[in-house]
């Protein structure tokens, strides 16, 4: 399948950006941390419209996009759906303290914006989950859309954390490290998975076309993030933290170009070896 | 007690033991349909050859068009409903609801769905409804120079589409039926030629 630029971008966008806010939401309630809140979720609401308008140049024509709210049983509908509520809610969350005093709705307006977040996230996650593209055929799809989600979001809040001059609570460290792992494992069954897909599409990531994407994300996702996740923990470092963020980006820029790159077509007939397709 | 009528079901058979990869038919469906330029509704695959000669080559073609499936998962992923299935079975795009996300294309195991660059929309085969619902064959089985292609009521015992079927019934067959759309076109074997097919669906 070709690399969809827009999608990319968007899904980039989404992931970096509610990951954070979720992970930052965690950090505040459960970790004793304190993080200006209403500015990550106004942060979140700008990434997420960044995310939506690269997606809008994705459609042929964008002039329609109301059409997109009509069948509940597609992701897309889904997804299309949660936005403006999600938007929202995040604006709420956004303009509390400066605009609007929230008060006593405050806990109850973050909470609907972490279950929007989750619901949006998943939605965009299933929409990947095909069982026509073999190597998209499995739940991996989704799980590995929500701990990339998760991986981004807990470096990029350590990454606020020490900005703001705060030591990095242990359990947030865990955390991340957690998330790390979890990604990784993810991603490598994934792609040991894609040797065995089966309908003469079996892809080998560390041959070509994929080899060049494949180290890429390899060195970008796993060994500097690995490094730059260490140091930021170990040192203190917010240096380290925000290169964590960039190395956990462009990570799951060349993981997102990858998974588009595997999914190719069924073959008709994969026993046979030619398969010329006679188009004129 | 009479039998109830079964409603009319349209759909495509395409014997491959007479295929001859003229692509008649996909010129025949561009000129009808007024099909644009990089755009295909129809096409025709070569498979093989392989294996050696005499006895052991293997080549046949394989003419490629959408499924129109029982249970399409193009419908299913539509966010906007263009793509909609007719009483008759055939599953169509609706060009004023389509806004080109490429979804169905994703999602369709068949490559029956092309991106037309000019409108941005999603395209593919129509069974050629405007003239099935007139009586006359879609222009892909008026073309067919080897009449490999019969269309019509799947359901109803007297069209040519029945017959051919219940007399090939030991040579029939519908592409990757696993995916679980039950796509409604149905293929003949080759008689020879494709053994290695047959055997991976277990005929002889």
């Amino acid at each position: 399948m070709p690399v969809h630029k827009a999608l990319l971008i968007s899904t980039t966008c989404q992931r970096f950006s509610l990951g954070t806010f979720l992970c930052c939401f965690i950090a505040t309630k459960f970790m004793g941390v304190t993080l200006p809140m209403n500015i990550i979720a106004l942060v979140t609401l700008f990434f997420l419209i960044v995310g939506g308008i690269a997606s809008a140049f994705h459609l042929g024509r964008p002039g329609r996009f109301f059409n997109a709210f009509t069948n509940f049983g597609s992701h897309l509908t889904q997804e299309a759906f949660i936005t403006p509520f999600l938007g929202i809610a995040l604006l709420a969350c956004g303009v509390d303290g400066f605009v609007i005093h929230l008060g006593a709705a405050t806990d109850l307006v973050y909470w609907i914006s972490v279950i929007l977040s989750l619901i949006f996230l998943t939605s965009t996650g299933l929409v990947y989950q095909l069982s026509s593209r073999p190597a998209w055929n499995t739940s991996l799809v989704l799980i590995v859309f929500l701990v990339t989600a998760a991986e981004v979001g807990t470096i990029t809040t350590i990454a606020i954390v020490l900005g703001l001059g705060a030591a990095v609570p242990v359990g947030l460290a865990v955390l991340a490290f957690l998330a790390f792992a979890l990604c990784l494992i993810c991603q490598f069954f994934f792609t040991a998975r894609l040797k065995s897909v089966g309908y003469g599409v079996d892809v080998f990531v560390n041959q070509e076309p994929f080899k060049t994407t494949y180290t890429l994300w390899f060195i970008f996702g796993l060994a500097a993030l690995a490094v730059a996740l260490i140091a930021a923990v170990a040192l203190q470092s917010a240096v380290a933290a925000y290169a964590g963020v960039i190395c956990a980006m462009v990570g799951i820029v060349y993981w997102t170009i990858l998974f588009y790159k595997v999914a190719l077509k069924v073959k008709m007939f994969p026993m046979y070896s030619v398969d010329l397709n006679l188009n004129m | 007690m009479g039998e109830t009528k079964k409603p009319i079901r349209y759909t495509l058979l395409i014997d491959l033991d007479k295929c001859t990869g003229c692509q008649a038919c996909s010129v025949a469906c561009k000129m009808e349909n007024n099909v644009d330029l990089g755009v295909f509704w129809n096409r025709v695959k070569r498979m093989g050859p392989v294996g050696e000669f005499p006895d052991k080559l293997e080549m046949f073609f394989f003419p490629n068009q959408c499924m129109h499936c029982e249970n399409p998962t193009c419908i299913e992923v539509c966010p906007t409903k263009a793509t909609y299935q007719t009483d008759t079975g055939v599953v169509l795009v609706d060009a004023d609801r389509c806004f080109g996300c490429q979804y169905c294309i994703w999602a369709c195991p068949y490559e029956a769905r092309t991106l037309n660059p000019k409108t941005k929309m999603v395209q593919k085969c129509t069974l050629c409804i405007h003239l099935l619902e007139k009586g006359e064959p879609p222009m892909c089985v008026y073309t067919c120079t080897t009449h490999a292609r019969c269309a019509g009521d799947i359901n109803d015992p007297d069209s040519e589409i029945s017959r051919v079927s219940a007399a090939n019934k030991d040579r029939q067959f519908k592409i990757h039926p696993e995916f679980r759309n039950n796509p409604s076109v149905i293929y003949l074997l080759p008689r020879k030629g494709a053994e290695t097919l047959c055997q991976s669906i277990k005929r002889s």
